[in-house]
Formats: C-alpha cells, structure tokens, sequence
C-alpha cells in the first residue's frame, strides 16, 4: 500500500475512533458530536470530489484516443475492390449488380410492408441506372396492373418518396384488380434484366479493364495486393488502441480476464511451461505461433459453420456430373440408332441442355406476354427498318386473354425459380474441378444471394428472415476479407480431418495441443485461451496500456459514464 | 489537487480508484452517523 493510502487509511481510523469515543449521553455532547461529523462530511466530499475529478479527467484523457487513421483509408480500399468484383469471374452481372438480393426480397414480398417492397424496387431501378440502364414507365409494361403501379411509383420516387399515400392509393386501387401485382413486377424486373444482359455484362467487363489498366494490374495481381491489404487491416486493428478499448466497452474482453497472472497460466496450458522459461527470442517466436493460430482457429470454425455450403456445392456437382454423363450416354445411343441424329441445317447436334430448354421456355413465354400486350417486337431485319407495335396494351378488354397472359406471367416465375437453380448447376460445373480447393466452393457458395438463402433455410428450418440476412453477410465477409491459410490450401477431395491437420502443426512448433481441445466441447475453451493469449500480447504492442484500460473499464462504473 | 501533500495528478491508477474506495466508504460511514446523531438529537428535544 502506497504512502499516501496508508496516511487516508490511518486518519479515517482517528476519525472513526473520535466518533466512537466522544460521549453522546447529554444533548450538548450530541449537539457536539453532530457539528464534528458536519466537519469531517465537509473535509471527505471535498477530497472525495477532489479525487472524482481527477479521476474524470484520466477518463476522458484515455477514452480519447482516436482510431488510426490509416485503418479507414485500408478498409476503403479494399472494399472499393471488393465492390468491383474483378476478380469473380464465375459471378454473373445479375449478381455484380445486387439483383439476387433485391428481388429475392421482393420474392419474400407476403412478409414485408409495402414502404419496404416500394424502396427494394426503386433500388433495383437504381441498380440499372448504375449500369447505364435508365429505366421508365415504358419499361413496366408486362400487365395492366404493373404499368399503372409502376407510373405512380416511379413519379413518386423521382420525388424522392416511395411510401405516399399517393402510392399507397395505387397500390390499394391495383391490388384488388391483381393481387399478383409484386410477383408480375418480379418477372418484369428479370425480362429487363434478360433484354440488357449482355450490356450489363459488357459494362462490368469494360469497367474491369479500365481500373486494371488505371492501376497497371492483371486481375491475380490484384487479388494479391488485396490479400496483403487485408493482412494490413488485421494486423492494425489488432494494435489499434481505439479499437482495444471498444472491445473492452463492448464486453468482447473482460479486465478480469486480462491479468497477469491469468495471462502466465493461460500460457503455460498451451506450452506446458512457464513463459518465464522461455529466452526473449522463443517467447517472441511463441507468440507469433499463438498469433498464427489464433487465425487458423477462427478460420476453421467459421469453416465448420459454413461447411454445409460447401457440402451442399459439392452434392450439386455431383448431381451435374451425374447428368452430363447420362446426357452423353443418350447422345451416343442416339448417334448409334441413327447416325447422323437430332441435328439443325448447319449440321450441329440440336439437344439442349436443361438451362438452355428453360430459358427457352421463359423466352416463348415472354413472346406470348407480349403479343397478348400488343407489345411484341420481331427480330430486327439485317437490313432495312423494322417496325415497333404500339406500346399500348390492347387486350385489356379481353378477359380471356388477361387471364392466360397472366397464368403466363406467374409460370415465368416459377420458371425463374427452376432457372436458377439450374444455373448454379451450371456454374458449379464451369468452375470447380478436382484441383479446387475448400474456399474456391465457398467464394462460389457466396456470390448468389438466392442460393445462400435457400441452402441457409434447408440447413436451418426454422431461421428467422433477419438471421438469414445477417448470415449471408457474415458468409460474404468472412470470404471476401479473412486473411485465410488453411482453407485455401485444401484441396476439395481431400477426407483430411482439418482439426488435426491444424492440431500436427502446432504440437511440432511446441505447443500442448490434443484432439480432445479440437472436440465440440473442448474447441471453445481453446480458441478463449488462445484468444487471451494473442490479445493480450497485441495489447501490450499497442498505443494503449492495459492499466489505463482496467483504469478505464473500473473508473466507467464509479463515474456512471 | 493534492491529498495529504500529495499530487492526485501522480498517484497510479489503481492507488486513485483504492483512495477513491476508502474516502466514499468513509462518507457513507459518516452519512450513517449522522443520521444517527440526528435522531439521537431529535428524542432528546
């Protein structure tokens, strides 16, 4: 105990004692007795304020400390890569776009609120502009229902309103007419998307080579360059004071656990010795290895979270594989019935794959819409002029043929559905092969929003919409900005068991691991103390001192800030 | 601001937050005290 604790404890003994041994039997006596303790009360919230204030301004001295500014210019730049998506070959522009995720809300439209629906589809006109696409009222013409909800929207929405009671009316007024209003303006959103995907695809690939060029990089180089930006990032949040303390205001860590003594016996489990056996130069190495693992152990359990994307990547394939090989068994027993088989004028062999018979389907069908609309366009003539139709819908008055346009339009849908499917198929097939490795399955598991959400819901029944949005963002984080060393390097086919793989490597560099900390019930409590062990040391290589945070985090109560 | 000669600006954090610890248990000791004395005072009246 300090000189100075020592002298407060002594004098509070005295005046205790004073209190207890004044008499207190006569009415002066206590009158006495009262006006002394008046007097010590005085002396003590003097010093006690005395001391408030010095301790308010260590608090605000620390709590001032500001994050690092380099920290936000990193996370800006790589998110500005990442926003580009040059290095996603297998994403298609529907996805670059952020379409998979807005109409995938719209799809969800029976559990939202028009105000939601109405701002989801404003963004995906948005998105549009984005790519060059200026989208009118023109463009909503797939039914009646949608040409007049849309004219009122897009008017409102220019207006920068999207839940007026303008719109409102509109909405009121169509839906009775057509209660399938969102999901004709689901489909029409994707027939535009169909008409312009080659511009919208041919705008990412130009956008693409312009910034490549501006920064003088192949796409792998910059993949690189932004690997290194994420290490960068790590390691400055890991040693950013700012970000040490706020972790300690968010109960992330806790002052109880980051003692000393805690910190020696936490390390002496992983090691089995003391740290203080350790020369400065093992101690130093050891740390990286806890640092390191630290990483590889937050990678895997993210791993383990998301394995059933990739396991469900992995059946995907195998069923793609399954019918390629059953497509070839038929062409070739084709091709022995009759030689020369199913071919077109050019000699080519005329069967289809599923993807392509489906959107084949979903084309007849939107030509159907459009002759009924009497907004049909044929093919533009090589040469000379072609002719539009009148835009104007002029079956409106035929109720038949209102009704089968619209059975149409729903059939589109569910079409859609089946198309997307399948084009996951498709692509899984395009880019995985027996070399890919685990996190090439689960950067392709992440770039469709749809098939996130429904392999999300058919791991977990019962998930709530929310958690299956936040989900996916954890999914899109972890892949796009983790600093990965495990997952990248296994290769897909491989059985090996990655606990122990991690757990090898460890034990060789002289740590006490066993199965048993890799086990569902020993896992936690290893990455706690590994954490323990790695924050502490960041701590200790930071701008900020662990006392000034156990000052802080204890001072926050008393002060009631 | 000093405290029996000496600087509050210099102690440790952990001597301010012990200080900090003893003077308010004291006052809260006195407070009890006091309101003892009052009614002490208040019977004899």
């Amino acid at each position: 105990m300090s000189k100075l604790l020592k002298s407060i404890e002594k004098k509070i003994e005295i005046d205790k004692e004073i209190i207890n041994v004044l008499p207190k039997t006569g009415i002066k006596q206590i009158k006495d007795l009262k006006k002394k303790i008046e007097t010590m009360l005085d002396k003590y919230n003097k010093m006690d304020a005395s001391i408030i204030k010095e301790m308010n301004r260590r608090y605000d001295n620390i709590t001032s400390i500001k994050e690092n500014p380099e920290i936000a210019v990193v996370k800006k730049q790589i998110l500005e890569w990442n926003n580009l998506g040059l290095s996603d070959d297998a994403q298609n522009a529907f996805e670059k776009m952020g379409l998979d995720k807005l109409l995938y809300n719209l799809n969800g439209y029976y559990k939202k609120d028009l105000g939601t629906i109405n701002k989801d589809i404003i963004r995906c006109v948005k998105k549009f502009k984005e790519v060059g696409i200026q989208l009118t009222k023109k463009d909503f013409n797939i039914s009646e229902y949608v040409s007049e909800y849309m004219s009122v929207l897009l008017e409102e929405a220019s207006k920068g309103v999207t839940n007026s009671e303008i719109i409102k009316n509109a909405f009121e007024k169509v839906y009775w007419k057509c209660s399938d209003l969102i999901p004709h303006i689901i489909v029409n959103i994707r027939q535009i998307y169909d008409k312009h995907e080659e511009e919208i695809e041919l705008f990412y690939k130009n956008k693409t080579e312009k910034i490549l060029s501006e920064l003088n990089l192949t796409k792998e180089q910059l993949e690189a360059k932004k690997q290194e930006l994420v290490e960068k990032l790590d390691s400055l949040v890991n040693l950013d004071g700012r970000n040490i303390l706020d972790s300690f205001f968010n109960n992330t860590y806790s002052v109880s656990d980051y003692k000393r003594e805690n910190y020696d016996k936490t390390y002496e489990k992983i090691i089995s010795k003391n740290p203080d056996e350790l020369t400065k130069e093992e101690k130093a190495d050891m740390d990286i290895n806890i640092s390191d693992l630290h990483n590889n152990l937050v990678e895997y359990v993210n791993y383990l979270e998301f394995k059933f994307l990739i396991d469900e990547i992995l059946k995907l394939r195998e069923e793609k594989l399954k019918e390629v090989a059953k497509e070839q068994e038929e062409k070739a027993n084709a091709n022995k019935k009759d030689k020369k088989g199913k071919k077109d004028k050019n000699g080519k062999n005329t069967q289809k794959s599923e993807y392509e018979t489906l959107k084949l389907e979903i084309k007849t069908l939107f030509d159907d819409i459009e002759k009924i609309n009497g907004t049909h366009v044929e093919e533009k003539p090589k040469f000379g002029f072609f002719k539009k139709k009148e835009e104007q819908i002029i079956n409106k008055n035929d109720p038949a043929k209102i009704l089968e346009r619209d059975k149409k339009i729903l059939s589109i849908k569910d079409l859609y559905a089946k198309i997307d499917i399948c084009r996951q198929k498709e692509v899984i097939f395009a880019n995985v092969n027996d070399t890919s490795k685990l996190l090439d399955l689960l950067r392709l598991a992440s770039y469709n929003y749809g098939f996130l959400a429904r392999t999300i819901i058919k791991q977990y029944p019962d998930i709530i919409e929310n958690d299956i949005h936040s989900m996916i963002e954890r999914i899109r984080k972890f892949v796009r900005l983790y600093n990965f060393s495990v997952i990248n390097n296994i290769n897909m086919l491989e059985k090996k068991d990655i606990s122990i793989v991690i757990k090898d490597k460890y034990k060789l560099l002289g740590m006490a691991l066993t199965k048993e900390n890799f086990s569902e019930a020993g896992i936690d409590e290893l990455i706690k103390d590994i954490q323990l062990i790695k924050s502490y040391n960041d701590i200790v290589r930071s701008n900020i001192l662990l006392e000034d945070i156990q000052y802080v985090i204890n001072a926050k109560e008393i002060l009631k800030r | 601001m000093e405290v029996k000669g000496i600087k509050l600006s210099e102690i440790e954090h952990t001597e301010l937050l012990e200080l900090h610890k003893q003077v308010s248990d004291f006052i809260k000791f006195l407070d009890g005290e006091y309101e003892n004395i009052k009614k002490m005072e208040a019977e004899r009246l």
